[in-house]
């Protein structure tokens, strides 16, 4: 041990001295050689004799100083650059070989590092907050159903593995003061929520407590993008009076640009906009009377040290089993006594599951195509080492030993993998920019999205990856070559080229395994594509041309109104008189949601009680299984601004504003009411003694996509708009294009209601393209990596069928002078290669069918497995493979026999 | 080439090397290489591939040291001497070797 210590530290050491010791052992050996032939000359030989004697009993002089390095120094330190540069004149010399695998590799390389740093950005960068690892929130799935003031007590009571407990609350207020009346989503919070989150404001100051005592919290602090755009990013801000919802308040702060930004945005269920907040106020205490009210949909705290998310959750079982027995029967049944648990989570987990599996799906797909770019690289690599015997069997004879070979292989590929990696790492700047650009709208963190340490380190380590997955298997099998057999086949003896058969083992494993992955990357490709396609040709139910959707908010005008109904259904009339008056619009009309969003949601459990679907003349087990129902309140007209049709009975009029009917979807009518749904009644609601206020279906309207366009056709029911509400979505029907409308039907609802916001300016053929974004940015990037496999796989087979074929040269040249046709020696190689290619296909379809599983999520009326995909994706492959194989196959047949055997 | 050469195993070269160089004293590689050529009567041949590569093993373990002096013909040559390890490793090893000599004896007469 001692020993070996010892020789350790003399290499160390003579390691830097590597010149000196060089020179030393070539100075002892050229004495010990001077010797040897003074001593021959005293024998009386003549003096080349003397030098040609001394020569032959020393051995060769080359393997001894090969032999004396061996044992000199830390020999791969020093050697590795030698090998390094050796590699670089190899690969120099072979201008296109380097230029393809390089270019292979860094393909492969490039969009690696694209995908990961969107994964490195949106999924794995903690969130710009001090300690952000620690930071969890409490919620409930339920979400209307928010925490209490004297809830969140208990919970800063008796969470002891919890510091900083506090709650957070937004509202929508509006603001006057900046350009123009504006609604913004404001946050109340404590003035414990800017330390707990560790950040400082980029201008004026932060809430202090005072600011949270009655009368004193008449202040606020902006957003960069509200001062920035509202507000000019007036320096002078703080300080400045603005209103907020008619109040007045004094702007004390600005907060850094990247505070906020869409963060609090994906814990807003339910809805796809990924907003930011605009706004922060202070949270004033409720009085001691009023701590059964609300206060917000969750609680922002900070693990204590040592405490893990595991035993907060076992902390707040008992409290939250207590709170939810405070609700009434009726409100468990309806939420469901699981969404009311409160759970604690971390706080990254925000991000959407839908955000997550989609990019890991990403990550994997493009990890098969880096698998792949390797399969090529190194089937061009074994097929080189094989033409580079003569000079590995030259080097081995000249002494280097078989670990000296394998560095040397190894070396060259690292070159290659470092070339294909800083190549890549320039390639994945565009694959960023592009990612960046086509991310579907609301895709959260888009901003982060970059280059950093951590992208940097992923593609180097990638890289070296690369450098062993495509050297290893070349280098091995290049090294363990006997010297005797691959200096005979290369330098003569005319069956050597039959007798060195062997290494087909590994080619045909490439084949097998380039195929395979084929298959898995194409498969995923076509499911998307097809997915995509029969997503892009249902019908979306409605007239995607011409129809022009905004948001008017009333809550300014009717906040103090006393009869509400009547004014807000008062200004609705005037609005659409006059939208409907103007020239250009053929049909307008006002609901109280947007047309492909939202709309009120009614939870449906069958016999519950309370709220649910109640048909006259049916109980409750007779109808379906739970089931969420949407309800939407629109005015006369509304189905026609859409180009919904009406398929039975008829629109609703004037009139039917004060009485009890509805229209329903298909869907709705096929789901719950069996015959002709006309004149049936129903209801969503019984009260206390089970009574109901019936509805009467007066029509049936098709069915709409809803919601985002992955819900096609769920259960709707229309009202007649009638109660009360703070704003209503205007939809307005026009002959050409409809945004030159856009000023005249805002001035027509501020001719109304003044000072009203007017938001969400959008048309309907845009809200469709928002809402199929997210599979259209999927389904590109997957097929895409698809389309990038085929090739690869291709071009891999073509090479390697193509240079086994150079290879057996000579056999063919043989067999044809033995009497072989034509034909055979076609058949010959293209069983050989097919017989490779099925076996792959064969391999990856079973790989594939249990990958594709995780696609299920983002499919669209597709399963994983569907047989049609899996089918032709296999007749692709087979056909693309036999081209492949066809092309070096023809090229073999026209080998003229009597030119092979003289060239030997 | 008129006798027979045998080949020299590696650990009794390393034997070899240090009693040489524990008799003679200091002495360069040709000299060591020599000197058991003659002891042996020709029947140990050790050709620079074999001594040269030991030599710095053994300086490696520091059973020997090196230095560059003057050889007898005024060139510059490189001398090796024992070490005190030196001695001390080729006193076990000469006992261990004696040993099992001794032992294959016993069994080749006893056979």
């Amino acid at each position: 041990m001692l020993v070996s210590i010892r020789a350790f530290l003399w290499r160390i050491f003579h390691l830097n001295r590597r010149t000196k010791s060089e020179a030393s052992i070539e100075g002892e050996l050229e004495f010990h050689l001077h010797m040897e032939i003074e001593q021959n000359l005293r024998q009386g030989m003549s003096h080349e004799e003397a030098r040609r004697q001394a020569l032959i009993s020393l051995g060769g002089l080359d393997q001894t100083k090969e032999a004396c390095r061996e044992t000199c120094a830390i020999r791969w330190a020093s050697e590795f650059r030698q090998d390094l540069r050796y590699g670089w004149r190899m690969l120099r010399k072979s201008p296109r070989f380097t230029a393809i695998a390089v270019l292979t590799l860094a393909l492969g390389v490039g969009a690696n590092t694209a995908i990961f740093s969107a994964v490195n950005g949106i999924l794995l960068r903690p969130l710009p907050y001090a300690d952000s690892s620690r930071l969890v929130t409490i919620q409930r799935e339920a979400l209307p159903y928010y925490i209490t003031f004297a809830q969140l007590r208990e919970i800063q009571q008796q969470c002891t593995t919890l510091e900083g407990v506090m709650i957070y609350n937004t509202s929508r207020l509006l603001i006057t003061g900046g350009k123009v009346p504006k609604q913004v989503e404001a946050a109340y919070v404590s003035n414990d929520f800017f330390p707990l989150l560790g950040v400082k404001p980029l201008l004026g100051r932060l809430i202090l407590p005072e600011d949270t005592q009655p009368g004193n919290d008449r202040v606020a602090i902006l957003s960069y993008h509200l001062w920035m755009n509202e507000f000019g990013g007036d320096p002078g801000i703080v300080g400045q009076g603005i209103s907020v919802d008619r109040k007045p308040y004094t702007v004390i702060g600005v907060m850094p640009r990247e505070f906020g930004a869409g963060i609090w945005g994906s814990y807003q269920v339910g809805s796809i906009d990924g907003s930011h907040e605009d706004m922060w106020l202070p949270q004033v205490p409720p009085p001691p009377g009023a701590l059964n009210r609300e206060a917000g949909p969750f609680i922002i705290a900070r693990l204590k040290k040592d405490a893990t998310l595991t035993q907060v959750n076992a902390q707040l079982q008992p409290l939250s089993a207590r709170f939810a027995a405070s609700y009434s029967a009726a409100v468990a049944e309806r939420a469901g006594p699981e969404r009311l648990k409160l759970f604690a989570q971390s706080f990254k987990l925000g991000i959407s599951p839908r955000v997550r599996t989609g990019l890991l799906i990403l990550l994997g797909a493009v990890g098969f195509v880096l698998l792949m770019a390797c399969v090529n690289v190194t089937s061009l690599l074994v097929a080189r080492s094989w033409t580079r015997q003569r000079e590995l069997a030259i080097r081995k004879a000249l002494g280097a030993t078989r670990s000296r070979i394998l560095r040397q292989l190894l070396s060259e590929s690292l070159l290659l993998a470092l070339a294909g990696g800083a190549l890549g790492l320039c390639f994945s700047g565009w694959g960023i920019h592009l990612l960046r650009v086509l991310a579907p709208p609301y895709t959260p963190r888009v901003d982060r999205i970059r280059l950093d340490g951590n992208v940097l380190g992923f593609t180097m380590g990638i890289s070296l990856l690369v450098a062993v997955l495509v050297g290893l298997a070349p280098a091995l099998q290049a090294s363990s070559r006997r010297v005797g057999g691959a200096l005979k086949g290369v330098l003569g003896g005319s069956f050597a080229g039959i007798a060195l058969r062997r290494p087909h083992r590994l080619r045909s494993a490439l084949v097998v395994l380039e195929v395979l992955l084929a298959v898995i990357v194409v498969v995923g490709g076509a499911l998307m594509g097809r997915s995509f396609h029969k997503l892009m040709s249902v019908s979306t139910g409605v007239s995607e041309n011409h129809v022009l959707t905004m948001w008017a908010n009333l809550s300014d005008l009717l906040r103090n109104e006393k009869n509400l109904a009547t004014k807000y259904m008062m200004v609705a009339e005037d609005v659409l008189d006059g939208i409907r008056s103007l020239p250009g619009v053929q049909h307008a009309a006002l609901s109280f949601s947007g047309p492909l969003n939202g709309g009120m949601i009614i939870g449906h459990y069958p016999g519950s009680g309370g709220s649910g679907l109640y048909i006259e003349g049916r109980r409750g087990d007779q109808l379906p299984a739970k089931q969420e129902i949407c309800v939407r309140f629109v005015t006369p007209g509304y189905f026609a601004a859409l180009g919904i049709r009406l398929l039975k009975g008829r629109d609703f009029e004037l009139r039917d504003k004060t009485s009890q009917v509805a229209i329903v979807s298909e869907g709705f009518a096929r789901k719950y009411i069996p015959g002709n749904p006309l004149g049936k009644r129903f209801n969503t609601d019984e009260d206390e003694a089970g009574r109901h206020s019936w509805m009467e279906i007066i029509g049936v309207v098709n069915d709409v996509r809803d919601h985002a366009v992955k819900e096609l056709g769920g259960p709707v029911f229309y009202q007649p708009l009638g109660s009360n509400s703070f704003g209503f979505e205007i939809i307005a029907q026009t002959s050409g294009n409809p945004m030159p409308l856009v000023s005249a039907i805002v001035r027509v609802v501020r001719s109304v209601a003044q000072d009203a916001p007017i938001t969400n300016i959008q048309t309907v053929d845009q809200i469709l393209a928002n809402s199929a974004a997210e599979p259209k940015f999927y389904t590109a990037l997957v097929g895409s990596f698809g389309v990038l496999g085929l090739l690869l796989a291709i071009i891999g087979v073509y090479g390697v069928i193509s240079y086994s074929v150079v290879q057996q040269t000579h056999e063919i040249g043989v067999r044809m002078a033995l009497g072989a046709q034509r034909r055979d020696v076609l058949h010959m190689i293209l069983r050989e290669g097919m017989l490779l290619a099925i076996t792959g296909i064969a391999i990856g379809v079973g790989g594939a069918l249990g990958l594709t599983r995780v696609l299920r999520s983002m499919l669209f009326e597709i399963e994983p497995t569907d047989p049609a995909t899996f089918a032709s994706v296999a007749i692709f492959l087979t056909i693309a493979a036999l081209a492949a194989c066809y092309i070096p196959a023809r090229r073999a047949v026209k080998v003229d026999p009597m030119v092979v055997l003289r060239h030997e | 080439m008129t006798q027979p050469k045998s080949e020299v195993l590696q650990g009794t070269l390393d034997l070899l090397v240090l009693k040489t160089l524990e008799t003679i004293g200091p002495m360069h590689g040709w000299g060591i290489s020599r000197r058991i050529q003659q002891v042996s009567d020709n029947a140990l041949q050790l050709t620079q591939g074999t001594i040269y590569p030991a030599l710095l093993r053994l300086e490696q373990r520091g059973w020997i040291a090196a230095e560059w002096g003057i050889s007898d013909q005024n060139r510059k040559a490189r001398f090796y001497s024992i070490t005190k390890a030196g001695r001390k490793q080729l006193h076990e090893k000469a006992e261990s070797w004696e040993r099992m000599m001794a032992i294959i004896n016993r069994v080749l007469e006893g056979a």
